[in-house]
């Protein structure tokens, strides 16, 4: 039996702000290639977001949600540090009590988890969901460069995508990117080229285990320039799908904004690469398209705004 | 002051919470929210079965706040600005209350149609509740 996917769903939040809008408000502005990002408003967060994405991905694939028989969830971006949110989806969406549960965190590479999860689950059609609004120290990259989003698929049998192949790798960087116990906030070393190192050579080995050689790579985009670097560490030369520039960093559900992206843009081999710090990365080719759209009505918004939203109102001096 | 809900009471309706699970009368056939006690139009004291509506129906009265909201909602309120809180009748013909989202509150207007989702209520002893909203339905 081939795992395909049978349908998909992306939700992002109505708000956005363009880079100019903050650096005119804060004098600079870090997150490399981002043009435009996804705001969440004060009640979204990873799980309402998802529970969207998915809720699409079910009557996309004309599911119900009495057959899933799966779900398996990938965010950097819990409400809690302990306590099963993947349980809190479940219920949400009206899931049998006896669907297997699993949520994959700790890493951007949490949403690649998530679809190997499902394709090797033992009762199909499997519910898989990347969602993610990071936030980091004010002024920092990470935080200028941090959007919102989700994205779901249901995963079966006999669908329009087909997985063709998968490869993975994994070598220790620690420090690139990571949140403390405890904090809300995501951090790195801030040392650039060792940044870069960990990216491309851990997602290049993961593209370098596969046998086929990708035409298209949608790869973790932490920004909307690192991934073209991932391109840049194998020989092939692959078109680079992102849409960091316009969403942000959307972490865990990035590699498969990227893939609706490739998908829209006409591609149908697609190798999807779910890279995290840490680091490891995972490889999946796909063969075939859907038909996902992630374009929504927009509200533009300024810079306090956007602060308020992310719980740091400009008049208490905004921390953290 | 809010009215103070605790956990194991929240719990008891998450499906009416996160869903709007009806009750459907086994006598007449009318659908109840909250599906407890006696059926709002036959008064029979019968059990009921659960529906799940489709989650979509009309605006029937609108409220903005602007200040004054229960403590659990004034985070809520100091970053959004507005609360906007609706009474919607569901298209199975029952009333159900909600916050609007997604949207500016002061646009939707009585008769216009929206649809559920779900989001963060409020934030009380570190526990997230999440339950139902409203947003207009994008045609």
């Amino acid at each position: 039996m081939t795992a395909s996917l049978l349908g998909g769903g992306a939700y992002t939040p109505r708000y956005r702000i363009d880079a100019e809008t903050i650096s005119n408000a804060t004098g600079s502005f870090a997150g490399r290639g981002i043009e435009t990002k996804a705001v969440a408003s004060a009640d979204e967060d990873a799980v309402t977001m998802g529970v969207e994405a998915a809720e699409r991905a079910l009557a996309d694939a004309g599911c119900s949600a009495d057959d899933v028989g799966s779900i398996s969830v990938g965010t950097t971006t819990p409400p809690v540090d302990e306590g099963d949110v993947g349980v809190q989806f479940a219920e949400m969406l009206g899931l049998r009590g006896t669907v297997d549960v699993s949520i994959h965190t700790q890493s951007t590479r949490g949403g690649t988890r998530a679809l190997l999860s499902a394709v090797r689950a033992p009762d199909s059609p499997g519910l898989v969901i990347a969602t993610d609004c990071p936030k980091g120290p004010r002024g920092t990259a990470i935080d200028d460069a941090a959007g919102a989003g989700a994205v779901a698929f249901v995963v079966g049998s006999d669908g329009p995508v087909t997985l063709e192949e998968t490869g993975t790798y994994a070598r220790e960087f620690s420090g690139t990117r990571f949140r403390r116990r405890g904090s809300t906030v995501t951090e790195s070393y801030g040392a650039t080229a060792y940044e870069r190192r960990a990216y491309t050579e851990v997602s290049g080995a993961a593209i370098e285990a596969m046998e086929t050689t990708p035409g298209a790579i949608a790869p973790t985009a932490p920004n909307g320039s690192l991934p073209y670097r991932a391109a840049g560490s194998t020989d092939a030369d692959p078109a680079v799908y992102e849409l960091a520039a316009c969403l942000g960093d959307t972490g865990t559900a990035s590699p498969f904004f990227g893939l609706l992206d490739a998908w829209a843009g006409g591609e149908t081999d697609v190798l999807v690469v779910g890279y995290g710090d840490g680091s490891g990365a995972d490889a999946i080719a796909l063969q075939g398209s859907l038909s996902i759209s992630w374009e929504r009505e927009t509200t533009d918004i300024r810079y306090a705004e956007y602060a308020a939203k992310r719980a740091r109102p400009v008049g208490n001096g905004g921390d953290p | 002051m809010g009215a103070y809900i605790s956990l194991p009471t929240w719990w008891q309706n998450l499906e009416q919470r996160y869903r709007f699970v009806l009750g459907e009368c086994l006598d007449c056939g009318a659908y109840n929210f909250p599906a407890d006690g006696a059926c709002s139009v036959c008064s029979s004291l019968t059990t009921f079965r659960e529906v799940e509506p489709e989650g979509t129906g009309e605006i029937v009265t609108k409220t903005v706040m602007e200040e004054g909201a229960p403590p659990e909602f004034e985070s809520y309120l100091q970053r959004e600005g507005t609360i906007g809180v609706v009474i919607v009748e569901l298209d199975e013909g029952v009333l159900v209350p909600g916050m609007l989202t997604d949207c500016d509150p002061y646009a939707p207007e009585r008769g216009d149609r929206v649809e559920r989702t779900i989001r963060r209520i409020y934030e009380q002893e570190g526990i997230v509740r999440y339950g139902a909203k409203f947003r207009p339905v994008v045609e």
